[in-house]
C-alpha cells in the first residue's frame, strides 16, 4: 500500500510518514499543497490529509476524490464535529481522523479504512 | 555546545503533534523533554521550570496575550517559542509584546526548528524570516514609520483612551493600574510611534481605527 501526506506543517511530515511506515504503508511523498498533482500521478492507495491546514479543505477532497477516484482519503482534523464530518465525507473523505489520536491509532485506522 | 541538556516544554493542543514535538527535541541531545501539554493554562509551569516553552499557538483556546502571559507568568525565565502556520507581521509582533522570543512558521523541516530554537537558547531572538521580510515592507510603504501594530494589547488600550482625551489618572482609574505604570505604558507608545505629544498619539490611533 501506497500513501501520499497533504500536509502544509512540513515539521510534522516526517512524524505522520513514520507512523504509516511502521503501519506497512509506503510514503511516496508529501506536499503542503492541497493538490500535489505530480504526487498524484503516482496514483498512491492513500492520501492523508490534513483538513485543519489546508487551503478550502472541502475543495480540496472534493478535488482529490475527482483525481482519484479509486484511492482512500483520509483526512485529519483537530475536533472533527460529526456535521463537519458529514460534510467532509460528502465531499469525498473515506475517513475523517482526529488529531487528538495518537500515531498508532492513526496508522491503524488508515489501514483499516482502507481495507 | 552550551545548551546542552535544556529542559522543555511542549505546548500542542494537538496530542497527535504533541509527540511528534516532542520527539523532534528528544532526538536532540542538547535537549530534554520534561513535558507535553495541550495548553500552557493548565500546565504546571512552575513545578516544571523549564528552560524553553515550544508552543504551537494554532489550536490554542485563548488569545495570543493570555496564551504567552500564562507561559510568561508560568515560567518566567523561560524563553518561549512561538510555532504557527499564519505569515502575518501583526500577529508576529504580538507575540513577541506578549514575551515570545522566537516566532517559528511550521512549514520548515525538524532541523531548522532546531536550529531556531537553539538560536533562542543562546540568548538571541527569531522571527521566520519571510514575516520579518513582510513587516519591513510594510514599514518602507509607511515611509519608515513604525505602526501601531508594534503596540501590546494593553499600550493599544492606554492609546485609545489618550485619543478619548482621557488623563494619566483617569486612564489609570479606568483600567486599574497605577498611574506609574500608565505613565510608563505612555512612554512606550510614544517611543514605538516615535512621537512626542498626545495629541500625535491620538491621530496615529485614528488612522488605524482603534477609536
Amino acid at each position: 500500500m501506497q500513501a501520499v501526506i497533504i500536509e502544509p506543517q512540513a515539521l510534522f511530515v516526517p512524524f505522520l510518514a513514520q507512523a504509516l511506515r511502521r503501519s506497512g504503508v509506503a510514503v511516496l511523498g508529501s506536499s503542503g499543497c492541497a493538490h500535489p498533482a505530480a504526487l498524484l500521478r503516482q496514483r498512491p492507495d492513500v492520501v492523508l490529509v490534513d483538513v485543519d491546514h489546508v487551503a478550502a479543505p472541502l475543495g480540496c477532497l472534493r478535488a482529490l476524490r475527482a483525481a482519484l477516484p479509486a484511492a482512500r482519503i483520509v483526512a485529519v482534523a483537530d475536533c472533527p464535529e460529526p456535521a463537519w464530518t458529514a460534510l467532509a465525507r460528502a465531499a469525498g473523505a473515506d475517513a475523517v481522523l482526529s488529531a487528538a489520536a495518537d500515531e498508532d491509532v492513526l496508522g491503524s485506522a488508515i489501514l483499516a479504512h482502507a481495507a | 555546545m552550551t545548551t546542552f541538556g535544556l529542559r522543555v516544554v511542549v505546548v500542542e493542543s494537538q496530542v497527535l503533534f504533541a509527540k511528534a514535538l516532542s520527539g523532534i527535541f528528544a532526538d536532540d541531545a542538547d535537549f530534554k523533554v520534561i513535558g507535553d501539554y495541550r495548553t500552557p493554562l493548565t500546565a504546571p509551569l512552575q513545578t516544571a521550570n523549564p528552560d524553553l516553552i515550544v508552543i504551537d499557538l494554532d489550536g490554542q483556546p485563548v488569545d495570543i496575550a493570555q496564551t504567552l502571559g500564562a507561559c510568561k507568568e508560568g515560567a518566567p525565565a523561560a524563553h518561549v517559542c512561538v510555532l504557527s502556520m499564519n505569515l502575518s507581521p501583526e500577529i508576529m509582533q504580538r507575540c513577541l509584546a506578549a514575551g515570545a522570543e522566537a516566532y517559528i512558521v511550521k512549514d520548515i523541516s525538524p532541523a531548522e526548528l532546531l536550529r531556531a530554537v537553539k538560536t533562542v537558547a543562546e540568548g538571541q531572538s527569531y522571527v521566520d524570516p519571510r514575516v520579518a521580510g513582510g513587516l519591513l515592507k510594510r514599514r518602507s510603504l509607511n515611509g519608515g514609520k513604525p505602526d501601531i501594530m508594534e503596540l501590546s494589547q494593553r499600550e493599544s488600550e492606554v492609546l485609545k483612551l489618550i485619543a478619548e482625551g482621557l488623563a494619566n489618572k483617569q486612564i489609570s482609574a479606568r483600567l486599574h493600574l497605577s498611574e506609574k505604570t500608565v505613565k510608563n505604558h505612555v512612554s512606550r507608545i510614544f517611543s514605538k510611534l516615535n512621537i512626542s505629544a498626545r495629541t500625535q498619539a491620538a491621530v496615529h490611533a485614528i488612522r488605524a481605527g482603534i477609536v
